[in-house]
């Protein structure tokens, strides 16, 4: 196989294996992709956008990063940069497609009876409530959140991604966290 | 009870390790994008002239050269050099007839014999077709299946003369009829990239790409008529918020004014 293999963070297995026919990116955007398509395409699943429209949305972050690529100037990485763009086209997908059904989904999710003991808790499960639960939270705590607990991004990362000042970060985090602790233990109560 | 944070962790450690895209999204999602990069031209240059500073000095041992090189392959501009090291993608060749229909080869040939292939097309009868045909039906004067696509391509037994061949995904098959169709468009044959899109939905009629299929048929009909009011209408009803849509109008818009007062949207609605 002539392609590497992606290994974005030290120690984790790569992610992918080169395919056996791997269509053509032009120059650079192919290496851009093959690294980050994991990250973007979880980033925006957690920002809410549904499995339906995801292909559609990864495809808009990347030609955004192509046709915005003067704005990448270095001083953040390119996953945070990357995230930045995301957020905003994470932000017109759902505006263009929420559905009430997902809050009916949501609210039963939340609220379901009999959870299984820690031990036993499986992935889906966790993912389950965890994104039911991020389906709570307004945009811009959820993108703080997916940041801070999900993709482990240091702060003054996630303010760089969002534009926004760090200490707007440590206070979205907060209220994010608690809210998820609160939601946990309401989940969990009857199940001693 | 347990801690409840420590039920938190323990959610969140889970649902950190979920949520990874397949390789088939990831393969999928690629061919969407290299469909889109070839039908708007601005994302080649683009990528020429910028990405490779986006993604860092780190990638520069993977060789800029190399990256350039497939680059203009996938974009079918690469020239001399370009074809030097281009595949199969680059079947439609400046030696290719005239009026040669080209086939859309193998992806398994495109893609694992790196080395220039010749190409695949045949001569087939001038592609006569009248403007009815090109607008709404397919055209009839084409290679078949049989005779533009190695027997595994096809889902036919291989024979037993032919060497083993993996047969390449419907994905590879339509990303090489694209690239085909696109690159007979860009050298103004209009007529046999909608026998090539023709010849790819007889073989791949419910594909991934049907948009970008949709686009470029529009696209190479205005080019072959000079106007293709039906084709615009038709792909804005099926895509209307596709992001070709604008594409489509602007390449056949301006030549149906000329020939045609009643058509259409006013020239300032188009960005």
């Amino acid at each position: 196989m002539d392609e590497p293999t992606v290994n974005e963070e030290p120690g984790k297995q790569p992610r992918f294996d080169a395919e056996p026919d791997e269509a053509e990116l032009p120059a650079g955007f192919d290496v851009l992709y093959d690294e980050h398509f994991a990250f973007v395409w979880r980033s925006l699943k957690r920002l809410g956008v549904p499995v339906e429209a995801l292909d559609d949305a990864v495809q808009d972050v990347f030609i955004v990063a192509l046709r915005r690529r003067s704005d990448f100037r270095g001083q953040s990485s390119e996953r945070t940069w990357l995230f930045g763009i995301a957020h905003n086209v994470a932000h017109e997908q759902r505006r263009k497609l929420r559905r009430a059904a997902e809050h009916e989904a949501l609210d039963e999710a939340l609220s379901a009876p009999n959870p299984s003991p820690l031990e036993a808790l499986t992935t889906a499960e966790a993912l389950r409530f965890v994104r039911s639960f991020l389906e709570t939270l307004d945009p811009d705590r959820r993108a703080v959140f997916v940041m801070t607990e999900l993709e482990q991004m240091p702060a003054p990362e996630v303010a760089r991604a969002l534009g926004v000042n760090l200490n707007t970060v440590y206070s979205r985090h907060r209220a994010a966290r608690l809210e998820f602790l609160r939601r946990v233990e309401r989940h969990f109560r009857r199940n001693p | 009870m347990t801690d409840p944070s420590g039920w938190a962790e323990r959610m969140l450690e889970l649902a950190r390790d979920a949520d990874e895209p397949s390789r088939a999204d990831r393969t999928r999602v690629r061919a969407l994008l290299v469909a889109r990069c070839l039908l708007e031209p601005s994302l080649a240059a683009a990528a020429h002239t910028g990405v490779s500073g986006v993604v860092g000095s780190s990638k520069a041992a993977l060789g800029s050269k190399a990256l350039l090189s497939k680059a203009l392959v996938a974009f079918g501009i690469g020239g001399a050099a370009g074809a030097a090291t281009s595949v199969a993608v680059l079947a439609v060749t400046p030696e290719s007839p005239p009026r040669a229909v080209p086939a859309i080869s193998s992806a398994a040939q495109s893609n694992h014999a790196k080395a220039p292939t010749a190409p695949v097309s045949r001569a087939t009868p001038a592609l006569s077709m009248p403007a009815a045909l090109l607008e709404g039906e397919e055209p009839k004067a084409l290679p078949t299946a049989r005779n533009v696509f190695p027997p595994a391509a096809v889902g036919a037994a291989p024979s037993a003369h032919s060497a083993p061949m993996p047969a390449p995904s419907n994905l590879s098959i339509e990303l090489d009829a694209l690239r085909r169709a696109q690159q007979l468009l860009h050298r103004g044959d209009a007529r046999s990239a909608l026998a090539v899109l023709g010849e790819l939905e007889r073989l791949v009629p419910a594909g991934v790409l049907g948009e970008e299929r949709a686009a470029t048929r529009a696209l190479a009909a205005c080019a072959a008529l000079g106007r293709a009011p039906a084709r615009i209408a038709e792909f804005v009803a099926r895509y209307p918020s596709s992001v070709h849509v604008e594409r489509v109008r602007a390449a056949c818009e301006p030549a149906a004014q000329g020939l045609e007062n009643s058509h259409t949207d006013p020239p300032a609605s188009r960005h």
